[in-house]
């Protein structure tokens, strides 16, 4: 079911357990959120994420019912909810840097509960931190239920340019090449240097490590690009598309805006 | 008549640009459906060869692929006439499914979309390998990622198959499967390899390099069963050929 323990014998041992199920652990499942095709999916999350940025920033309540449109995205898909909010949690240190400060300098109170002030500044960090969820969590549903090459492939309709796209497929395919490759250095170092090294010397090894890491990069890439010039690049990565839309797809496009706009104009 | 020479070097020398001589004088040509093993010690210029064929290094006046020099206007048909096998699978493997590597080669070509659909499950299967379409080839094991390193560049029917050591890495079980699938090919095949007892049982041919130069040039069983040659150029006699003989 899972992408990466499918493989009747991965490459690599026990000991470097790093895997792309790291990254789309969740993608080969299969529901109607993972048949969605992957364009309208890609659009849609980015037509909510602009309608949740357009929000005011002293809006709180108003922001709760596009909770909705995620939370159907989660039940529907059966990505499970404790998956997503461990990754929520390893973003959230950015998102406290940044809600911390609205209240220490936008201090007149806004509106009171009894006698307790709400002040502006507690507004804008609720504010910021309800739509941060909002728009990690809908990122978050995308990238779970999409392969990557499906995704990129989104990407690509919807007109991100091509360099960045082979860019973000060469980071996907290498990234966990170039960690193994990594671990494997880590562990040749670790056993030859052992914990009684002085910490100047232990951070000089690193140093020199990451030097060596940066030369076997620079050399597979010229590997990769000899592999690639064989077949034929001509600076063009070429695939076949086989995307097709369906109906679904554009019910889901349409309800997705609808609802936004009931929100955003309606409601408020 | 003898078949025409799929792939002609004439006095082909090459220098790195620090200085390194790694190629010098090298001639020799292969023909049509021979199998051709290129052996020496590390360094000897094995790999800096192989590359000169499709043009990844251009030597125009020494280098002829089907009677054509490797020069800039050639270098797409060459690429497409001597498919290259890289020593490493993860190198030649880098798009994110193996469908899309596969079809990486033909979409080049320029071929239509059904046409590569028929190519990558043409190619596929020729390994053995159907089925793994939808996989990320990081997912696949070492043997795997081999066989479907060869697919992608089967997808683009070449004349010659030029492969960098070929079984490094596998294990005898992957090792055999690879030998037994390269023995079903009936294309030219170009192998570079360290492993003599593979050398034996699918090259009819074998040229010794070392230090850029050819030492020896004739029938495999010949030149591997010369053992003070090979012991002088970093390598060993063949297992199997010193019991038959003791």
């Amino acid at each position: 079911m899972e992408r990466g323990t499918e493989g009747d014998s991965p490459a690599h041992g026990p000991a470097f357990d790093m895997h792309h199920s790291y990254l789309d652990k969740f993608a080969s499942m299969d529901s109607p959120v993972h048949r969605l095709d992957p364009r309208v999916k890609t659009l849609a999350v980015a037509v909510f994420i602009g309608f949740v940025v357009s929000v005011g920033r002293r809006e709180v309540l108003g922001l709760v019912p596009f909770a909705l449109f995620p939370g159907i995205l989660v039940a529907v898909s059966g990505v499970p909810a404790g998956y997503l909010l461990r990754r929520i949690a390893i973003t959230s240190p950015l998102l406290l840097s940044l809600a911390i400060l609205p209240p220490i300098f936008s201090r007149q109170p806004a509106l009171y509960f009894g006698s307790f002030a709400v002040t502006v500044g507690m507004l804008n960090a609720a504010n910021l931190v309800i739509k941060f969820c909002l728009c990690v969590t809908a990122t978050l549903m995308l990238t779970s239920t999409t392969p990557f090459d499906r995704l990129l492939r989104g990407l690509q309709w919807l007109g991100l340019p091509k360099a960045l796209l082979v860019q973000l497929s060469f980071l996907y395919r290498y990234l966990f090449v170039m960690a193994d490759e990594g671990i494997h250095m880590k562990v040749a170092r670790d056993s030859r240097l052992f914990a009684r090294a002085a910490p100047g010397r232990r951070l000089r090894a690193v140093g020199g490590a990451l030097g060596v890491l940066f030369l076997r990069t620079l050399d597979r890439s010229e590997r990769i690009y000899a592999a690639m010039a064989s077949r034929g690049f001509d600076g063009t990565v070429r695939t076949i598309s086989e995307l097709k839309f369906r109906a679904a797809d554009f019910v889901f496009i349409g309800a997705t805006a609808a609802y936004c706009c009931i929100l955003r104009f309606g409601l408020m | 008549m003898r078949p025409e020479p799929l792939i002609e070097l004439h006095g082909l020398s090459f220098t790195y640009s620090d200085g390194t001589q790694a190629l010098d004088g090298i001639s020799f040509q292969i023909r049509r459906s021979e199998r051709v093993a290129l052996i020496g010690p590390n360094g000897a210029g094995k790999s800096t060869l192989i590359l000169h064929l499709n043009g990844i290094y251009r030597n125009a006046t020494a280098v002829r692929v089907c009677e054509m020099p490797v020069t800039k206007p050639n270098l797409a048909e060459i690429r497409s006439l001597v498919g290259m096998v890289f020593q490493n699978a993860d190198d030649q493997l880098f798009m994110p499914t193996v469908f899309d590597d596969v079809a990486f080669g033909p979409l080049n070509m320029g071929l239509g979309a059904d046409e590569v659909r028929r190519r990558v499950t043409d190619a596929l299967d020729a390994v053995g390998m159907a089925g793994l379409e939808n996989k990320a080839p990081y997912h696949l094991s070492s043997g795997q990622k081999r066989a479907v390193a060869i697919a992608t560049v089967l997808a683009m029917d070449p004349q010659v198959l030029a492969l960098d050591e070929p079984v490094s890495g596998l294990d005898p079980r992957g090792r055999r499967r690879l030998i037994e699938l390269l023995k079903s090919f009936e294309v030219t095949l170009l192998i570079a390899s360290h492993d003599l007892e593979l050398v034996l049982e699918l090259c009819e041919r074998c040229i010794l390099i070392d230090n850029g130069r050819i030492i020896a040039d004739f029938p495999a069983r010949e030149l591997l069963s010369d053992a003070p040659l090979l012991e002088a150029h970093g390598l060993e006699k063949p297992w199997s050929l010193r019991r038959s003989q003791e």
